[in-house]
């Protein structure tokens, strides 16, 4: 289909959550071309969320493989509906994100997650991941309701401090 | 595009409720931006720093002057403005051991010898009776050429010779 412009904060769509896909119908066929075709456009990108090209569905395409450091991944992978049911664990990462240009921050996330989702053909699905995909996973997820990294940016200094108190 | 002016100020005072709100009411009724800033308190003391702009060339006793009405004067440094963000690797640095003096000159003399960075130092004293824990937090970029192995073991090595704990990560970062 198409490249998409990836939208830029404070663009509204951005900070919606987006709605449940229900069928598969042509224009979320279209959606998710598109959503492939703009990723690989960023030479760098790993992941896109369907509100960043303007599109309120729940629908995420990722792929860890572009990370040349991330050596376990599971490629290519389209998530409808995604749901992270378990979570364990903590990593640290410093995230950027293409609609929050020239801003990154240190963000706290789950270091393994399973994720229920349909895949293109509608068919119920399991994932696990951990490391850069889980983290990638949990970043895209996080737009399609409208929380982008800058929400969960930790202080360093309160994470180091922030016990006041003792005994 | 008009040409822009660029200050740093910074205020330390004693703590108390709305001195960010003044002193930024302050800039903002006189035209500036703030382009980047960082405020904290310190063992009561509150410290803050502002990078503002202006279109308006301006002395730096000039700046300071109109803050006269709220009781706290900064100290202002005008600079050129041009960003100069190191480009190597970053990494994050800890720092930990009993608490004497000495250990931030140390360590951070090992940083500067090997011409590294740094971009952010945060330290504190923990602990509640005698056995005091110093902490210490780096950030810090390295040049493009810099030999990773051998300055995190003039660190390590340096660390020893303290009493303390180093532990240095390189930080991952990456756009999603």
């Amino acid at each position: 289909m198409a490249v998409k412009d990836v939208l830029v904060y404070p663009h509204p769509a951005l900070k919606k959550e987006a709605a449940e896909v229900t069928e598969m119908t042509e224009e979320i066929k279209n959606v998710i071309t598109d959503l492939k075709d703009t990723m690989l456009s960023c030479g760098h990108s790993t992941g896109i969320a369907a509100p960043q090209i303007g599109s309120l569905s729940r629908i995420v395409v990722f792929d860890a493989s572009r990370n040349k450091k991330c050596a376990e991944n599971n490629g290519l992978t389209v998530m409808i509906n995604p749901e992270i049911v378990e979570h364990e664990g903590m990593i640290t990462f410093r995230e950027g994100c293409m609609s929050v240009p020239d801003f990154t921050g240190n963000v706290n996330r789950a270091q393994r997650v399973v994720v229920h989702y349909m895949d293109e053909e509608m068919k119920p699905r399991v994932l696990n991941a951990s490391g850069f995909e889980a983290v990638l996973i949990q970043h895209e997820t996080d737009h399609l309701d409208g929380i982008l990294f800058v929400d969960r940016v930790i202080s360093k200094r309160t994470d180091l401090f922030k016990r006041k108190k003792y005994g | 595009m008009d040409k822009n002016f660029s200050y740093a100020l910074s205020f330390v005072s004693e703590d108390s409720k709305g001195l960010v709100s003044e002193a930024a009411k302050v800039l903002f009724e006189n035209g500036f931006n703030i382009a980047d800033s960082s405020s904290t308190l310190l063992q009561g003391v509150f410290s803050m720093i502002f990078i503002v702009t202006s279109g308006s060339d301006l002395s730096e006793e000039a700046v300071a002057g109109m803050f006269k009405k709220t009781g706290f004067i900064p100290s202002v440094f005008k600079f050129s403005g041009e960003r100069k963000e190191p480009s190597g690797p970053h990494y994050s640095i800890s720092v930990y051991g009993a608490d004497k003096p000495g250990i931030v000159h140390e360590i951070t003399s090992v940083l500067a010898e090997n011409g590294i960075n740094i971009t952010d130092l945060q330290t504190k004293v923990t602990g509640r009776h005698a056995s005091k824990v110093y902490i210490m937090m780096i950030e810090a970029a390295a040049c493009e050429n810099a030999n990773e192995k051998s300055w995190t073991e003039a660190l390590q090595q340096r660390a020893r010779l303290t009493g303390t704990d180093v532990t240095c990560k390189k930080i991952e970062e990456y756009e999603f």
